[in-house]
């Protein structure tokens, strides 16, 4: 069963402002609240067989929940008392959550630190193995060619010999001459082929070193703009933290607000997905799957703006090491 | 008078739930139905905060479910603990309309009887 655009619109903004008024409840809740919502909406969908429009059934069941505000004071006054998020609960779940940073953060960086030495590991040998292809195939052409031609001029001269020795016993020693002259033909051939084999050789080298050249000027290119990217990312995010660093400074109110928003957005979507991809959801796995997300959301954070604190450092080393140099000069 | 009705369709809704939930696991429109059908007038804003509460107390348990109906839902069903507490209650309930019967029973003044026939 799916729903029209409209409708899905209608329903969003419905649980975006149940999310909203449900702020001081666990995030669990909120995210649970919503999704029994939508499930509802589907059922009542799905009973009604299209008989009714669906705009105005999908209101009618909204209506049903009264308005998001009220239906969010309704869940508030069935919850346990200190259910809602206090003071003393947030900093517990601060806590636990540096604890998970912590741990995370050192995780992500055991798991790039493998991975980056795995991926060097296996472009050296790639490029040994390459090295080695390379060479074998420069070599072996010119070589074997030569030892083919040196086979065959010597069996060639041999048979002759032989072959013209029986034929003209009394004219052996013009055999021998003509097998003779005719080694040394062979032999000229064999150096011919081994000049041509030589020749091919250098054609492949230059090959090589021509697409070795062209290889090294994608990599360099590859490096400038990668680090142009960087450095503009680097930069964007540098302003970005500076200004939330900035905002949280000025209103740490409204920044807490907006960061839970954006975690309970997370947590909702994640919780649809998995929904719809899964089917089920156990709200054990479901409150996981909510930490993960609130975790993944501070470890991006935290990332931000460590890269800024890097950037700004760098920064100001080469500042300080210009006007060292200057100053010396 | 009005808000004497709605306490009381709200003291005895708990215990309806309980007792439909006895029956078999159901979602919240098949609840919602199940209750219309007995007589009890309940929305969407009143069951639900009911059943988040009864399941956070563990007197229910929720599970999300996909069928035959292609998306998920939310099946609620009757722990142990939720079997007793039903039990629990309904007794009080047969207590309670037992005093109120013999009150009524007793009672001198004709005209609340006629009205109460009425």
């Amino acid at each position: 069963m799916s729903m029209m655009p409209e409708s899905q619109a209608v329903l969003r903004e419905f649980n975006r402002r149940l999310r909203l008024a449900l702020r001081e409840a666990p995030n669990h809740v909120r995210v649970e609240a919503a999704l029994e919502v939508e499930s509802h909406v589907m059922d009542v969908l799905s009973r009604s067989g299209g008989k009714e429009p669906e705009g105005e059934l999908v209101a009618r069941v909204l209506n049903g929940f009264g308005s998001p505000e009220e239906y969010a004071q309704a869940i508030l006054s069935q919850m346990p008392e200190g259910a809602a998020v206090t003071v003393s609960g947030g900093l517990r779940e601060v806590g636990l959550a540096a604890g998970d940073l912590v741990r995370g953060t050192f995780r992500l960086g055991l798991a790039i630190v493998r991975r980056s030495i795995a991926l060097a590991v296996t472009t050296v040998r790639l490029i040994w193995q390459g090295a080695g292809a390379a060479a074998a195939y420069t070599r072996e052409p010119a070589a074997r060619a030569a030892r083919w031609a040196r086979i065959n001029a010597a069996a060639g001269a041999y048979g002759l010999r032989r072959f013209t020795r029986f034929l003209f016993t009394r004219g052996g020693e013009t055999a021998a001459t003509l097998g003779r002259s005719g080694r040394r033909t062979a032999v000229a051939i064999a150096g011919w082929s081994q000049a041509g084999a030589r020749g091919t050789s250098l054609l492949v080298q230059r090959l090589i070193r021509a697409a070795t050249w062209l290889l090294n000027l994608v990599w360099r290119l590859l490096r400038w703009t990668l680090r142009a990217a960087g450095v503009a990312a680097l930069a964007g995010l540098t302003l970005l933290a500076l200004g939330v660093a900035g905002f949280a400074a000025l209103a740490p109110d409204v920044t807490g607000w907006f960061v839970q928003q954006a975690q309970g957005a997370v947590a909702y979507e994640l919780g649809m997905i998995r929904m719809r991809t899964i089917g089920s959801v156990d709200m054990v796995a479901h409150s996981k799957l909510v930490q993960t997300g609130t975790m993944v959301l501070n470890v991006a954070m935290l990332l931000a703006l460590l890269l800024a604190g890097i950037v700004v450092y760098v920064a100001w080393g080469s500042r300080r090491r210009r006007s060292t140099a200057a100053s010396d000069h | 008078m009005e808000a004497w009705d709605t306490q009381l369709r709200k003291g005895g809704l708990e215990l309806a739930v309980l007792l439909l939930l006895s029956r078999h696991r159901m979602y919240g429109l098949e609840l919602i139905g199940n209750l219309t059908d007995a007589g009890f007038t309940v929305s969407e804003g009143t069951i639900y905060p009911l059943l988040n509460r009864l399941s956070t107390q563990g007197v229910i348990a929720a599970d999300w479910v996909t069928g035959e109906s292609g998306h998920p839902r939310k099946y609620y069903r009757l722990t142990p603990a939720g079997l007793e507490q039903a039990g629990r209650m309904l007794r009080q309930w047969a207590d309670f309309t037992a005093a109120m019967d013999r009150l009524a029973k007793s009672t001198r003044f004709a005209q609340v009887k006629e009205v109460a026939q009425a």
